[in-house]
């Protein structure tokens, strides 16, 4: 990826790929990740007019990545607009924002770029690793995350977080590192 | 992994009301909905569920509704999946919404075409088949051994092939084709001797069946067919001889749903076998049959009642004889007492009440044979059903003696 040589020359990425990076004040984004995730049945949905939920957790990982030292976690709802076939994406969690009238690619950057994680406390020359999980919510029995009450489910997230002997739906990982902090463009 | 109680803590104590802008096609209108379904198949749906999808028209998009109401179609249509499609509607900021339902190819069973039932006084019967779906095509096959609803036992093999749509989905075709071999009741084979009217056992029976099908106007249809049957006598000599018949039947199936929670089922039909020289065979005789069944339910309260009566003039062969005394008719009493050799009428008719997993019921009836009295009989009974399952005592009224009979089904 291009934009990895921001990340600075002398790190190696992992197998898993590629991810840009970009270091704003205390919040670190990720702007690029090596795959795409509105692609194949999802964008088939998406085309149907049904929303796709996709959850995102973000962590930097430190001492090797034993530990973890940092995560953030979004959830975000894709929509594909029939009439102006553009998408539009909100993100629920951490708080509402929302974007639309976006290219596909736009839409998977939005969501990407609008889950920073908070480097507050990270020594600029300690080394950390940052890994990104997506799960991509299966059409058939998504678990609904906001109960007809209008509270959280947090039973569906438990068991959205827990699923061993269904099958999974699309999780798309990647991660990267060793990076320091100092050697970051801001 | 350790992710879990970090994602309870964020979301712990967070509510958020639900918002109906979350797809950004909510502001769109319904224009017409449709369920991409031979309309055979939509024209069954219950219509409380088919009010639901009219009731979207002129509605902004609710995907929670739109995927509420595809689950209800996948039961009702017993189909794999239904996904809800959004397509652009004629009309600018307008949609339509399509339930598109699938169906897996796989083998299956169904609850006509699998069950077992033992009646104490005369056995285990039962039968096994299992069908795949092809396209507008059924294929199955499946096995045999009954000894509950005719004078014989019957075990062997059945295949069958149906046509769902033929041109039209109101024209169905269907191919049967059954081999069987015969065992006979000793009271069956003691009443034959000495008597010239019924026609003998045989030991074996084939049968080739096509129907043709005719929605005449749902619920109703009519079926037409010719049914060429070949079997093998036993006495006096081993002999090859054909009863073969035009059949026809009109059928009436319909269900209902009242005020609340009250729901009815109607199942009527007339069947006429005719039997005549045009058709080669050795037995010639028309035999008339009616049968009625009516189902109220009501909260954890089922009533049933049912009725079937026929008539058979000319010499009709063993397997088309009535009888009555079994798991479905007479309950209680054991068909060989009641007539050995079946009988050319038949009345009979049953009352049923259930209240959750408890039946208690009550049947009356008489086979006979044309010019001799008919005896009517009456028994009752009591039971349990639930999930397929039946277990059920019947008791025979009759004078000086009490033998309940014992019978459990179980719809496969």
């Amino acid at each position: 990826m291009a934009a990895a040589a921001a990340l600075g020359a002398s790190r190696a990425f992992t197998a898993a790929g590629a991810l840009s990076l970009k270091w704003d004040g205390d919040q670190l984004r990720i702007s690029a990740v090596p795959f795409r995730f509105l692609q194949g049945k999802v964008l088939e949905q998406l085309r149907d007019g049904a929303p796709v939920t996709v959850d995102m957790q973000t962590s930097l990982l430190v001492n090797n990545r034993a530990a973890v030292f940092r995560r953030a976690l979004g959830r975000f709802v894709f929509s594909y607009d029939l009439w102006e076939e553009k998408f539009a994406v909100v993100r629920l969690l951490p708080e509402r924002r929302s974007a639309s009238r976006l290219t596909k690619e736009a839409a998977e950057t939005w969501a990407l770029e609008n889950l920073p994680v908070s480097t507050s406390g990270l020594a600029p020359g300690r080394d950390f690793w940052v890994r990104i999980e997506l799960i991509i919510e299966d059409r058939k029995d998504p678990p609904p995350l906001v109960t007809s009450g209008g509270g959280i489910s947090l039973a569906a997230l438990i068991e959205l977080f827990s699923r061993t002997s269904r099958p999974q739906p699309p999780r798309p990982t990647a991660e990267a590192g060793p990076f320091r902090l100092q050697d970051l463009k801001r | 992994m350790s992710r879990l109680p970090l994602v309870a803590a964020l979301l712990a104590g967070i509510a958020l009301a639900q918002d109906p802008d979350i797809n950004i096609n909510a502001r769109y209108t319904v224009e017409s909905v449709e369920v991409a379904a031979p309309a055979r198949k939509v024209a069954r749906l219950p219509q409380p569920l088919r009010d639901q999808m009219q009731s979207l028209i002129g509605s902004k998009v609710d995907h929670t509704l739109l995927e509420d109401i595809s689950r209800r179609l996948k039961r009702e249509l017993k189909a794999s999946s239904v996904v809800p499609k959004i397509v652009k509607g004629d009309q600018p900021d307008h949609v339509k919404v399509v339930f598109q339902p699938a169906w897996r190819v796989s083998l299956k069973a169904s609850s006509e075409d699998a069950n077992l039932v033992y009646h104490s006084k005369q056995g285990w019967s039962g039968q096994f088949a299992v069908s795949t779906e092809v396209g507008k095509n059924v294929l199955g096959a499946g096995i045999v051994s009954d000894n509950d609803k005719l004078l014989e036992r019957y075990a062997g093999i059945r295949a069958f092939y149906r046509r769902q749509e033929l041109g039209s989905d109101r024209l169905r075709l269907g191919m049967e084709f059954e081999t069987f071999h015969q065992q006979w009741n000793r009271a069956t084979e003691e009443a034959l001797r000495g008597q010239e009217t019924v026609p003998g056992i045989y030991r074996t029976r084939y049968n080739l069946q096509p129907v043709l099908t005719v929605v005449i106007a749902e619920p109703l249809t009519l079926s037409a067919g010719v049914s060429f049957q070949r079997f093998q006598t036993q006495y006096p000599a081993a002999v090859k001889e054909s009863s073969n018949a035009a059949i026809t039947s009109l059928r009436y199936r319909r269900r209902w749903e009242g005020p609340g929670v009250d729901r009815h089922d109607l199942n009527a039909g007339y069947s006429l076998h005719a039997a005549t020289n045009l058709f080669d065979t050795d037995y010639v005789f028309t035999r008339n049959a009616v049968d009625v069944s009516y189902r109220f339910r009501r909260d954890d309260n089922t009533l049933l009642v049912r009725f079937e009566a026929g008539n058979i003039s000319g010499r009709a062969p063993l397997f088309a004889r009535f009888v009555a005394g079994n798991a479905a008719t007479l309950r209680g009493w054991n068909k060989f007492d009641i007539a050995p050799l079946g009988g050319d009428r038949l009345a009979a008719g049953s009352l049923e009440y259930r209240y959750r997993v408890f039946q208690i019921f009550y049947d009356a009836g008489a086979v006979w044979d044309h010019g001799r009295p008919a005896e009517q009989r009456n028994s009752i009974g009591l039971g349990l059903g639930r999930w397929g399952l039946r277990l059920a005592v019947a008791f025979p009224i009759k004078y000086g003696r009490v033998e309940p009979a014992f019978i459990f089904g179980m719809d496969l």
